[in-house]
């Protein structure tokens, strides 16, 4: 299970990712990733965002892939 | 005198979609809803058992991820469950835990431990770990725990299960575990922590902040416990009111300046260390799982395709309408006829032998005779709907049509979550509203239920299917299937309409959790369309009958008191009935959506439709129904047959409705659903007079489906009206009304006026033009923010305290 170190981490060095390449990178369900991102996020920490498809309705995104997270230096 | 001995309190506690109810409902054998997506109980509900003598009472919590230090910020549903652990006396919590998901579960269990809660850890859904080759063992986490641990599968051998269960509940209760209690606090977190882990862990970097709750504890006598303290340290501190600030914020800032982190972070990310330590001593996998091997993955991959999603979706929706609508109609005689004979037969005998004169007899019977045969021959259609939405919901479907649909609101800017509660709509409103309480955010809560009574509920499907059979005989199902396709449609467009206008702001991230697909059990089958069915009828029944009981009569009388004649001039007469005047007063605003003003019956039908939809139809077939001919039918009906018994008469009536139902069968399995449908001109719940006139009262196929429409979003029934007050407030439950019936009427009246332009174009285009230009203007006053301050300060009520909790015993 992803640590929140182990996620600050991440985020400092990659910079913002969407949650579906964090969730590859950790082998961890995207929920999971969120809850444990949610610590961080609630302190205004990780700056999580989602995208709207420009496409409107092709429904090719994933849910995690349109949210993306970002360290808030 | 023996005295009663005081009864056990326990709670169940868990992750959401984790199996509490489920839990629950074997434990006191009760049957609360459950399903398969997370959020299924939003407040918290209580029953009991009695186990070798010893009476427990059951608490039912909904499902948290974690105890929250400042549970005002979360979801109500989470609130509820933070407020108990905060101030509820609980003898001993019952742990659930997901095996399938045993990290994130976790969490909470780690909480309770270290908070000194006497709990016990009951580990469900083992029949899912072992189709995944995952082996938790339970003694082993059982001694890091230092809590009893019951592996268990709940919808598996559940009552071999809910016997341990029970067993060891009272186990715990009699021997009184005092966790935590007899702790020596050392230089180890962990052990300090209540657990018993021995390697994996590096306490070394955890040291100060241990000490620093040590120093907290040894210096302050507020620190009731080791846990109690490191949950203060996670309290932003204006949060905090009765401790001793000045120490805690002193320990605060020793730890920040440490760790360079917040304490709540520092305090989190331990509880992440220690849960990747004890799934690493727990869990093993035996081989080595490939992702897409699992019929679980093969099956979303076709049901959450991207091009097959929806249609998919929509496929099924369709199948549930046409099987529904169809079996249904095999089964409606044995209903209708039954419930048909014993209300008229049975008040007609006890009027005659009261002395009751013929006329007032006739009325009461047929009044009482029409309300019960239209519930009562909705029965059949209703419950195998419930039927098949039940094994959907249990299947795990569901969540995936909320996936699927959720993809499709996020590109226009809606939260995706809210599908979840618009889908419960299906069944009723009432419970989909209560449901948003799931919603982190109050915009997106607000509106949700703004959008839910769009979603045609069960009561809505009634009226659809008499209309449906009588202008639409050979596509029922698709013209069923297209309202409620509207109703989606319209909930979006409210959605669109309100994000952009009053309620504009950026839909929250969601991750709809896709709970692994389940066989569903006939048992959960049985007792959820049981429980909807009865709830349809006992609300429907309580309704229509007198209901059609008092419009009987008010169609019965004139204004001066006399009773209607039934001369030559009869049609003459029963439109000088006190509901005729009234109805024909109100019945030309409904002109321009093809209700004409000879077509009064209809419009009655849609003011008694606004306590429950159910009684549109109740009321069309007691107007509908010509009086003379019924009176008349009747009392020769029943004059020749008085001299049969009860038993012979009632015999013959099942045997009609026996052949009337073979029959049936038999044209549905040919494919002749023209003969089914006109079945119903004759013998249909829906009296064959009644039906007739509803045929010709409309002047169009296409008034009949406006009309159709306008029943489908005209208003919230009261009931769920009364809700939406309760849930966000009266400002927002009036506009909900005013908004609907500005919808309906929108709608109706485009779709009819568009069907009748080669009729009348230049008062149609007129007609659609002024709704054009109206909406204009609507829409620019909305968006100029006038409204805002209106709802910005509506009372809503989102206080714990007024959602209550239903008790089941």
């Amino acid at each position: 299970m992803v640590t929140l170190q182990q996620l600050k981490q991440y985020l400092q060095t990659n910079g913002p990712s969407s949650l579906l390449k964090i969730s590859h990178y950790f082998a961890e369900d995207p929920q999971q990733i969120m809850l444990v991102a949610e610590h961080y996020i609630a302190k205004g920490k990780i700056c999580c965002e989602q995208k709207t498809p420009n496409c409107g309705s092709c429904h090719g995104c994933f849910a995690s892939n349109l949210i993306n997270l970002s360290w808030v230096s | 005198m023996s005295s009663t001995p005081e009864p056990f309190h326990i709670a169940l506690i868990g992750n959401p979609n984790c199996g509490k109810t489920t839990i629950f409902n074997n434990l006191t054998s009760t049957y609360q809803k459950v399903g398969n997506w997370p959020g299924v109980t939003v407040e918290k509900k209580s029953g009991e058992f009695t186990h070798n003598n010893k009476k427990i009472i059951v608490t039912d919590l909904p499902g948290i991820y974690s105890i929250s230090p400042a549970p005002q910020n979360n979801s109500i549903d989470q609130q509820i469950t933070n407020n108990f652990v905060k101030n509820a006396q609980t003898d001993l919590y019952i742990n659930i835990l997901d095996a399938t998901n045993l990290k994130r579960n976790l969490y909470l269990t780690l909480q309770l431990i270290s908070l000194g809660l006497p709990c016990i850890v009951v580990i469900n859904m083992l029949d899912k770990t072992k189709l995944q080759k995952i082996n938790i063992a339970g003694n082993e986490l059982s001694k890091i725990l230092n809590r009893p641990v019951l592996a268990i599968s709940s919808t598996q051998n559940s009552k071999a299960s809910t016997q341990q269960l029970k067993d060891l509940i009272i186990k715990e209760m009699t021997i009184k575990s005092s966790y935590n209690q007899n702790i020596k606090y050392t230089n180890n977190i962990v052990t300090n922590l209540g657990l018993n882990i021995s390697h994996d862990i590096d306490v070394t970097s955890l040291n100060k902040i241990n000490q620093i709750v040590l120093n907290l504890i040894q210096n302050d006598s507020t620190y009731e416990s080791y846990g109690q303290a490191l949950q203060l340290l996670e309290l932003e501190l204006e949060d905090n009111t009765k401790t001793n600030e000045s120490s805690l914020h002193k320990a605060k800032q020793e730890i920040f300046n440490y760790y360079q982190e917040d304490a709540d972070i520092v305090i989190a990310d331990l509880r992440y260390q220690l849960i990747n330590s004890i799934y690493s001593q727990t869990v093993t996998k035996t081989e080595k799982i490939d992702k897409h091997a699992g019929y679980s993955l093969k099956l979303d991959d076709v049901v959450l395709n991207k091009y097959l999603g929806i249609p998919i979706f929509l496929f099924i929706l369709y199948s549930i309408f046409e099987i529904s609508i169809s079996f249904g109609e095999v089964l409606k005689p044995f209903f209708e006829l039954t419930s048909g004979f014993l209300a008229e037969d049975i008040t007609t005998k006890i009027f005659s032998l009261l002395g009751f004169n013929n006329q007032f007899t006739t009325t009461i019977s047929q009044g009482l005779a029409s309300g019960l045969t239209t519930v009562a021959g909705f029965i059949p259609q209703i419950t195998l709907m419930f039927i098949l939405l039940t094994f959907l919901e249990d299947s795990g479907y569901m969540a995936r049509a909320a996936f699927v649909m959720d993809r499709l609101m996020q590109a226009a800017g809606l939260p995706g979550k809210s599908f979840v509660p618009l889908i419960i709509s299906f069944g009723c409103n009432v419970p989909a509203i209560l449901s948003t309480r799931t919603l982190d955010n109050t915009r997106d809560r607000i509106l949700t239920c703004l959008m839910s009574p769009f979603m045609s509920c069960s009561a809505r499907l009634a009226i659809f299917i008499v209309f449906a059979s009588a202008f639409f005989p050979d596509h029922q199902g698709l013209m069923v299937f297209l309202l409620y396709l509207t109703g989606i449609i319209v909930a979006i467009l409210t959605g669109l309409i309100l994000k952009s206008t009053i309620l504009a702001s950026k839909p929250s991230p969601f991750i709809l959790e896709l709970p692994s697909y389940n066989i569903p059990t006939i048992n959960n089958i049985f007792i959820a369309t049981w429980q909807r069915c009865k709830g349809f009828v006992i609300r429907a029944g309580k309704l229509i009958v007198p209901i059609c009981i008092g419009l009987q009569l008010l169609n019965s009388i004139q204004p001066n008191g006399q009773w209607v004649n039934n001369g030559i001039d009869h049609e003459q007469n029963l439109s000088s009935s006190v509901l005729a005047q009234t109805g024909k007063l109100i019945t030309p605003v409904l002109n321009p959506i093809g209700v004409s003003n000879d077509n009064w019956p209809a419009t009655v039908g849609l003011i008694t439709g606004s306590l429950a939809k159910e009684v549109v139809i109740g009321t069309l077939n007691t107007l509908y129904t010509d009086y003379n001919y019924k009176l008349s039918e009747t009392s020769t009906n029943y004059n020749s047959n008085i001299n049969n018994n009860f038993i012979t008469r009632l015999t013959d009536t099942i045997k009609d409705a026996r052949d009337q139902s073979s029959e049936r069968l038999d044209n549905l399995l040919s494919y002749n659903h023209y003969n089914i449908y006109n079945k119903e001109i004759d013998d249909a719940e829906f009296s064959g007079q009644a039906f007739n006139k509803l045929s010709s009262a409309f002047p169009s196929i296409w008034a009949a489906f406006a009309y159709c429409l306008f029943v489908l979003l005209y208003m919230p029934c009261l009931s769920t009206f009364s809700i939406l007050m309760k849930e966000i407030g009266k400002n927002w439950a009036i506009a909900s009304l005013i908004w609907s019936l500005d919808i309906a009427y929108t709608t109706a009246t485009i779709v009819y006026q568009v069907s009748n332009l080669a009729n009348t174009p230049y008062k149609s285009i007129s007609i659609i033009l002024l709704l054009i230009i109206f909406h204009v203007f609507i829409y620019k006053f909305l968006k100029s923010g006038k409204l805002n301050n209106l709802f910005k300060d509506n009372n809503m009520n989102f206080n714990n305290q007024n959602h209550g909790h239903s008790t089941a015993t």
